[in-house]
């Protein structure tokens, strides 16, 4: 292969890293909402669940989680191909992640103020909208970025149980170009990092935006 | 209860509520265990031939046991070197030195910016073909998670050292102490001190991203999984449970990491 067709190649398998990263976004920040309303509701069995599931899913490595999808959802009905059963393994597990981020964004709003916006009667409704989501967002906003970061690198281990992302397209150009070794690493290298930077620098433009000028 | 200055206290008809909430609950969550309990069952997963290998069988645990020991080995040995080039690093940014500053700035954005799969693939696949020479899978691995590890230790370091008094920096230079001296003596020691619990954390990170070696050929925990897991055949139990050893392991690295945090603040106060 020439190097430009190598390019082409590995630029297109970027597209599926794209394409998991963005929707797992998608899922994973909304499963992680969830995962924070029931660590928050008053209902102790359900908090119960979600600390466990956190705790249990934070500290397993992510490989272990992706093993467990491919050959525990077939035995309870579920089989899918390679890229759905990817996308399930990484919401599940950067969900987690993004609860925590989330449950310390509610709780950095100061007690005082929540107390007072009770105090003056304002409704759980407007509590929430005009005083803790507004704040929580603002707290939430780098942490959540680190969050997506991470995301974009972790789907590099889906190369590892059958998609044909980024990662898992280098080792096969490699495997077959062995004349541009270095340069397909670095190629693949500096995309992966240029994609880092520009969530890195899409965070810091949501921050600018969202801030408060007092 | 946490969380309770979120909501008024509960008044009958908030308790009813929550009772309700709690009874649906527990209700949804029995129904969704006893259908997967069904379903494992009808498939013949819960039978015991799968499950008590990991009970009975010597060669078998002594087996994993050995990759355990190699997940454990590594991770140790990558912690080790990431802390002291996290450190070197974090000192050369703050001696000031602009070209040696931008260097390691390029450094810890690049290693912090790629994943880590991938320089354990560029070692692996790189070093043979390119500059022929053998490297072995464990060298992949340490390897692989210094580059990417010492980066993110050498961005806490640097944040320790940021959150210290400035008086500490002014009055040792008054004292005379240089630069490099400074760092050395004064601020390193206090701010790694600081940043104790963040660095334990580090470790959890790096055994789990440990299980990738798996991918390179480097015979820890996760690749003796997989192995027994095609032996015995019961890749979901073998996962099960070495997934429990991994989250017993990490959530006692974390109690560590709080039981210093907690015991540094008693001392202080």
């Amino acid at each position: 292969m020439t190097f430009s067709a190598i390019t082409l190649t590995v630029g297109t398998a970027f597209l599926t890293t794209l394409s998991l990263t963005l929707l797992t976004i998608l899922s994973s920040t909304a499963l992680g909402a969830l995962l924070t309303i029931g660590y928050i509701l008053p209902v102790s069995p359900l908090q119960k669940t979600v600390q466990v599931y956190i705790h249990v899913i934070r500290n397993t490595p992510l490989t272990i989680v992706f093993f467990l999808v491919v050959f525990g959802l077939p035995q309870v009905g579920l089989i899918l191909p390679f890229f759905p059963f990817a996308w399930l393994a990484l919401t599940l597990y950067t969900a987690t992640f993004v609860a925590e981020t989330l449950r310390a964004g509610v709780l950095s709003v100061a007690i005082g103020e929540v107390e007072a916006a009770r105090a003056l009667g304002l409704s759980w409704h407007q509590l929430l909208t005009s005083l803790i989501l507004p704040q929580a967002a603002r707290s939430v906003v780098p942490p959540m970025t680190s969050n997506y970061i991470a995301l974009l690198k972790n789907t590099s281990i889906a190369s590892a149980f059958g998609v044909l992302e980024a990662t898992g397209v280098m080792v096969e150009m490699v495997n077959q170009n062995s004349g541009y070794v270095i340069q397909i690493m670095m190629l693949t290298a500096a995309i992966y990092l240029a994609l880092s930077l520009g969530i890195g620098l899409l965070g810091d433009l949501v921050e600018r935006k969202i801030r408060l000028t007092r | 209860m946490k969380h309770t200055h979120l909501f008024d206290s509960p008044g009958p008809r908030g308790l009813r509520l929550i009772r309700m909430a709690t009874a649906v609950w527990v209700a949804v969550l029995l129904l969704i265990v006893a259908y997967v309990v069904w379903r494992l069952d009808a498939r013949g997963q819960l039978a015991p031939g799968k499950w008590l290998p990991f009970v009975t069988n010597v060669k078998l645990l002594k087996f994993l046991g050995e990759g355990l020991l190699q997940t454990l080995s590594a991770s140790s040995v990558a912690l080790v070197f990431s802390l002291l080039l996290g450190i070197v690093l974090a000192v050369g940014r703050a001696l000031g030195h602009r070209l040696l500053s931008l260097a390691i700035a390029a450094y810890v954005q690049v290693f912090r910016g790629i994943p880590v799969l991938l320089n354990m693939l560029f070692l692996f696949l790189g070093v043979p073909l390119v500059l022929r020479l053998n490297i072995s899978a464990y060298s992949v691995v340490v390897i692989a998670l210094v580059l990417y590890n010492s980066a993110v230790i050498a961005e806490i370091v640097r944040a320790g050292i940021a959150a210290l008094p400035s008086g500490q920096r002014s009055a040792s230079l008054a004292l005379g102490f240089s630069e490099f001296q400074t760092l050395k003596y004064i601020l390193v020691p206090q701010a790694v001190r600081l940043m104790i619990p963040a660095l334990v954390s580090q470790f959890i990170i790096i055994i789990k991203d440990s299980a990738l070696g798996f991918i390179v050929g480097f015979h820890e925990l996760t690749a003796k999984a997989q192995n027994a897991a095609l032996q015995l055949s019961n890749p979901l139990q073998t996962y099960i449970v070495i997934g429990i050893v991994y989250v017993a392991i990490n959530l006692l690295v974390a109690h560590i990491s709080n039981w210093i945090a907690n015991r540094k603040t008693n001392t202080a106060g």
